[in-house]
């Protein structure tokens, strides 16, 4: 069976790169003002760069919720199946987490060139932080290729978790929403909460993943995995509603 | 060649929106799918098109399945009553995408389609009135070229002259490009000359599927005084039937006989027997 991948997978990628390209466009504007403000007017305070793969995780995140209906809409609309938009919009998600890690490592390595000799900007980054320690180092190539590495699988996880989140409220009737909408607060702060009083020890699942990169990794991606399967559920019946207009 | 619907169903909750609908599609015809609100025609073009999930049932373009099948979905195009274009989307931009997926999309064509209608295409989409954001989605219609063009209430929110601009465009695409067109609307009577072929639905069921020249002809208007009309109508399968004064007009089903003197006959134009349909269907 012919699929249209490729037409779709052209617009996706690029309306989810011209979104990227502004996200990356603040970033860089914000650091470069830091930087200017700590390097000339600063004096003895410091500066601490090291939120740009949160930042980049947020940003993605929304992005999977706001994307993948606008995405699906058109993609029917032009005769492309469902499936084939999803395929698109995962593949999608996958280049533009790799763009915006690449992104990130250049980002950390210029702000390391600008900030070099001067001992109050820290550049830090998730995997420094994590796995390197706070130390203001130098990471090697080998520790910029496995930061590349985490940033993905976090970035990739973000999109299709958000992805989850805008495809499960669009299935939803407004009772289910409203009762989603109240438990998730509660899902987030009550349940591990609840779980802690009830034994589950959640410190040693932390310390597995602060114990290599290579567990975050694969944490990432199983969460990214779950989270296509029940999109992928979730999308294949449902109704398709139009934008309002 | 056509669109095959074979048992379709939709239930939305307890309500059947369509129930057990079989019908089709070809042959290069321009059809007209007729119904009151909430008849189900929506449903049905949406089920076509793979944006709703038919509860039961199938349908195939051309031989195949229409559910995940880019082939298939394709030859279709549905310019729907509502916007399934992003919202902060331009109408220029609207036309890329539409270069982007679809190969036989003709730009120059939309353009010049856009000039004649006065549509900005700068302006992004979910600023164009309920009128122009119709023109909009017609334009692209008119443009993809597709074998199967899908048309959910095409003229909502146009002017007269703008519908009338719309309807004189259909018919020249069809006669340069035939492909076969459904028009799902409620002003039959402006789109009747353009319908070969009624297909009447009500409360999700196929009441009638049939050329409309075969629906008109199959019934007839008659009117007089009340009491010779009353007698003439005797016997007779009546549809509607109006009393004004001491004058009625009947309408009824079948052919028309022998009239006795004072009264007139007429035949029934598509929305006259749309109508006296409904209102029959209303009395059952």
């Amino acid at each position: 069976m012919k699929m249209n991948l490729k037409p779709a997978y052209r617009y996706q990628f690029m309306s989810l790169l011209k979104g990227t390209a502004v996200f990356y466009l603040i970033m860089i504007v914000i650091v470069t003002a830091f930087l200017a403000v700590t390097i000339n007017f600063g004096g003895s305070s410091s500066m601490t760069f090291g939120g740009y793969a949160f930042a980049a995780a947020v940003y993605l995140f929304v992005a999977g919720i706001v994307y993948i209906r606008s995405d699906l809409r058109l993609c029917l609309q032009f005769g492309v199946s469902r499936r084939t938009a999803f395929l698109s919009e995962i593949l999608s998600f996958l280049s533009i987490s790799a763009i915006l890690a690449v992104a990130g490592e250049l980002v950390t390595a210029l702000v390391r060139v600008a900030a070099s000799g001067n001992p109050n900007i820290f550049v830090l980054d998730f995997y420094q932080i994590v796995y390197l320690g706070a130390e203001k180092v130098l990471p090697s190539f080998g520790h910029q290729a496995m930061s590349f590495l985490t940033n993905v699988a976090m970035f990739f996880c973000a999109c299709t978790v958000g992805a989850f989140f805008s495809l499960m409220f669009w299935r939803l009737n407004k009772f289910w929403t409203i009762v989603v909408a109240i438990s998730i607060p509660f899902a987030i702060n009550g349940l591990p909460y609840l779980l802690i009083k009830l034994g589950v020890d959640f410190s040693r699942f932390f310390a597995w993943i602060a114990s290599s990169p290579f567990c975050f990794i694969l944490t990432c991606l199983v969460i990214a995995a779950a989270a296509v399967v029940i999109d992928w559920l979730l999308l294949r019946r449902a109704n398709i509603k139009a934008a309002k207009n | 060649m056509s669109i095959e619907i074979k048992n379709i169903t939709k239930c939305f909750g307890d309500v059947c929106a369509l129930d057990d609908v079989t019908l089709s599609f070809g042959g290069e015809k321009i059809y007209g799918l007729l119904g009151n609100n909430g008849a189900g025609k929506s449903t049905l073009l949406g089920i076509l098109t793979d944006l709703l999930h038919p509860t039961g049932g199938t349908v195939t373009v051309d031989g195949e399945a229409v559910s995940n099948n880019d082939t298939a979905l394709g030859k279709v195009f549905l310019v729907a009553e509502q916007n399934l274009f992003p919202e902060d989307m331009s109408v220029k931009k609207a036309f890329g995408a539409a270069q982007i997926f679809s190969a036989a999309f003709d730009r120059a064509y939309a353009e010049k389609l856009a000039a004649k209608f006065g549509l900005n295409t700068k302006k992004k989409i979910k600023s164009l009135s309920t009128g122009y954001a119709s023109i909009f989605r017609l334009i692209i219609g008119l443009s993809v070229n597709t074998p199967y063009l899908l048309l959910d209430e095409p003229v909502l929110g146009l002017d007269a002259q703008h519908r009338d601009m719309f309807y004189r465009l259909l018919l020249e695409k069809y006669a340069e490009k035939p492909c076969t067109i459904v028009i799902s609307t409620h002003l039959i009577a402006e789109a009747a000359e353009l319908i070969e072929h009624a297909v009447i639905i009500r409360d999700g069921r196929i009441i009638r599927d049939c050329p409309s020249s075969e629906l008109t002809a199959s019934a007839y208007s008659v009117s007089g005084p009340a009491g010779l009309v009353d007698s003439y109508l005797e016997g007779k399968h009546i549809l509607t039937s109006n009393t004004l004064g001491g004058l009625k007009t009947a309408c009824v089903q079948g052919q028309s006989d022998a009239l006795p003197a004072g009264l007139e006959f007429s035949g029934v134009k598509l929305q006259d027997y749309f109508i006296s349909l409904m209102e029959e269907e209303d009395r059952k």
